[in-house]
């Protein structure tokens, strides 16, 4: 596992220009396992992000906690290539994507992209001047999701949303909770369909997933979420619809759709703790369509893939009206539910 | 022989015009990335198969450069061919769907009036050298007689 997340973090830094490459390649096996992010930063030295801390990449390959005379810096040009490098230099196969922020690279690791917005008729049309790109390395941990299917078991079926902050490890524990549905690894094998919209989860690639999402399992690719639902339900017949990120009125609907269609939904939303997820509006909404049986809680990106609380869906609507009897079960200590 | 290298140059730039409007189609209608573009329709023009793909991680632009400067003239381009194929390269891929129909049609003109040329130079020149064949023959025969 050690060796293939070193491989990821190497097919990631193909998206970075050569000559930053060079440096990003020679970096030890032991910072290729845990970085999570690699970024850069017109004019400013490139960063590795870790877990623990930020670092920052020295020529030949070293990491270093300050900034220094050995630091590689990113120049426009390095932008530019690395831009131009992401998109397979095919940039207008990526106008979508470029247009919401973020590219998809081979191997399911996204990357995030901050320039100048260009307007066309009122809207975002695209990008210019790129002045920093976020590569987030995507993780594929089969069996992160075990704890949190083992405190579940038959209640997954009612649905369940993930939140976390982000890099807490929602779309590695979604992958994985996919996967093993799909597989069958736990008891039959059920029928899932990913909608992907950022082709984060499965990571597809010309049309082939880079990751693992199981046996029975469609991806339908870059479909906008409520639309992908929608479409799943009406022509895939999942018993499972999984989705990352999910928070407008649009995707709200469908998902009320896909449950009277009997669709058991699994998606994640960000939220930092059970408090903040009680306080987005899109959150709320979420839990009142009646979608999920359960939320589950990560913690930071300090330890990606812990949960911190498992709640009732039914709880934490209770606690954001302001039931007494919530209270009285200590959901506003975070610690509640079915755990 | 010149008259051949005359032949293959036509030959070449049509061959070049077909994928200009192929890359057109496949941009406007799916999107296609430029790798895949230049596998499926780049059959005619050899110094394609030079091109690394996007797996290997080489700057692209650059690797077009190289492959035509390396190939394009031994292959059949001339000189003036080879300015055309590396401004066509250094823009392909480089903008939106838009851009990339404008830059391609830019590039279809431009090729267009190249092979005009080409044909004209041909045809003239061939004749030329058809007589100078001719003569050439008519005046050994005379000699040997």
């Amino acid at each position: 596992m050690d060796e293939k997340n070193e491989d990821r973090f190497d097919s990631a830094a193909e998206g970075v220009c050569e000559r930053i490459r060079k440096s990003l390649r020679g970096l030890p096996p032991d910072v290729k396992k845990q970085a999570q992010e690699i970024r850069l930063r017109v004019n400013r030295p490139v960063t590795v992000c870790c877990p623990q801390s930020v670092y920052f990449l020295k020529e030949g390959g070293g990491l270093g906690c300050i900034v220094g005379p050995g630091c590689v810096r990113a120049d426009k040009n390095d932008l530019e290539e690395s831009f131009r490098t992401l998109c397979g230099n095919s940039v207008y196969s990526h106008e979508t994507e470029i247009k919401n922020g973020y590219v998809t690279l081979r191997g399911g690791h996204r990357a995030g992209i901050c320039g100048t917005a260009v307007y066309q008729n009122g809207t975002v049309s695209g990008m210019r001047d790129i002045s920093s790109i976020n590569i987030r390395v995507a993780r594929e941990i089969p069996g992160s999701a075990d704890l949190l299917l083992n405190r579940l078991k038959d209640t997954l079926s009612g649905g369940l949303l993930l939140a976390g902050p982000p890099s807490s490890g929602k779309t590695t524990i979604l992958r994985d909770i996919a996967r093993q549905l799909a597989s069958g690894v736990r008891g039959n094998i059920r029928k899932v369909a990913v909608v992907d919209e950022r082709g984060e989860i499965a990571g597809s690639y010309q049309g082939i997933p880079q990751n693992d999402v199981g046996i029975c399992c469609d991806v339908l690719d870059g479909y906008p979420k409520a639309e992908g639902i929608l479409l799943a339900v009406r022509s895939l017949s999942p018993q499972y619809i999984v989705c990352d990120e999910l928070g407008s009125e649009e995707e709200t609907r469908a998902v009320e759709q896909s449950l009277n269609a009997g669709v058991s939904v699994i998606a994640s939303i960000h939220a930092g703790n059970a408090e903040e997820l009680l306080r987005r509006r899109q959150a709320a909404a979420l839990l009142e369509t009646g979608a999920f049986a359960s939320a589950a809680l990560l913690d930071g990106s300090a330890k990606p893939g812990k949960i911190v609380g498992i709640y009732r869906a039914g709880d934490l609507l209770a606690e954001n009206r302001g039931s007494a009897s919530a209270h009285r079960r200590g959901l506003s200590r975070g610690i509640c539910g079915i755990a | 022989m010149e008259s051949h290298k005359l032949v293959v140059r036509v030959e070449k730039l049509e061959a070049f015009l077909r994928f200009l409007s192929a890359a057109k189609t496949e941009i406007r209608f799916s999107s296609m990335p430029v790798e895949s573009i230049v596998r499926r329709h780049g059959g005619g023009i050899s110094f394609f198969s030079d091109i690394p793909d996007a797996a290997s991680g080489e700057n692209w632009a650059g690797a077009w450069n190289n492959a035509v400067e390396k190939r394009a003239l031994d292959e059949g381009f001339f000189r003036r061919d080879v300015e055309l194929l590396k401004g066509f390269g250094a823009g392909f891929g480089a903008s939106d769907t838009d851009g990339q129909l404008s830059h391609c049609s830019l590039y279809a003109d431009l090729t267009a009036a190249a092979l005009n040329d080409a044909k004209e130079e041909r045809n003239r020149k061939a004749k030329l050298y058809q007589m100078l064949g001719l003569f050439a023959g008519m005046a050994a025969a005379i000699l040997l007689c």
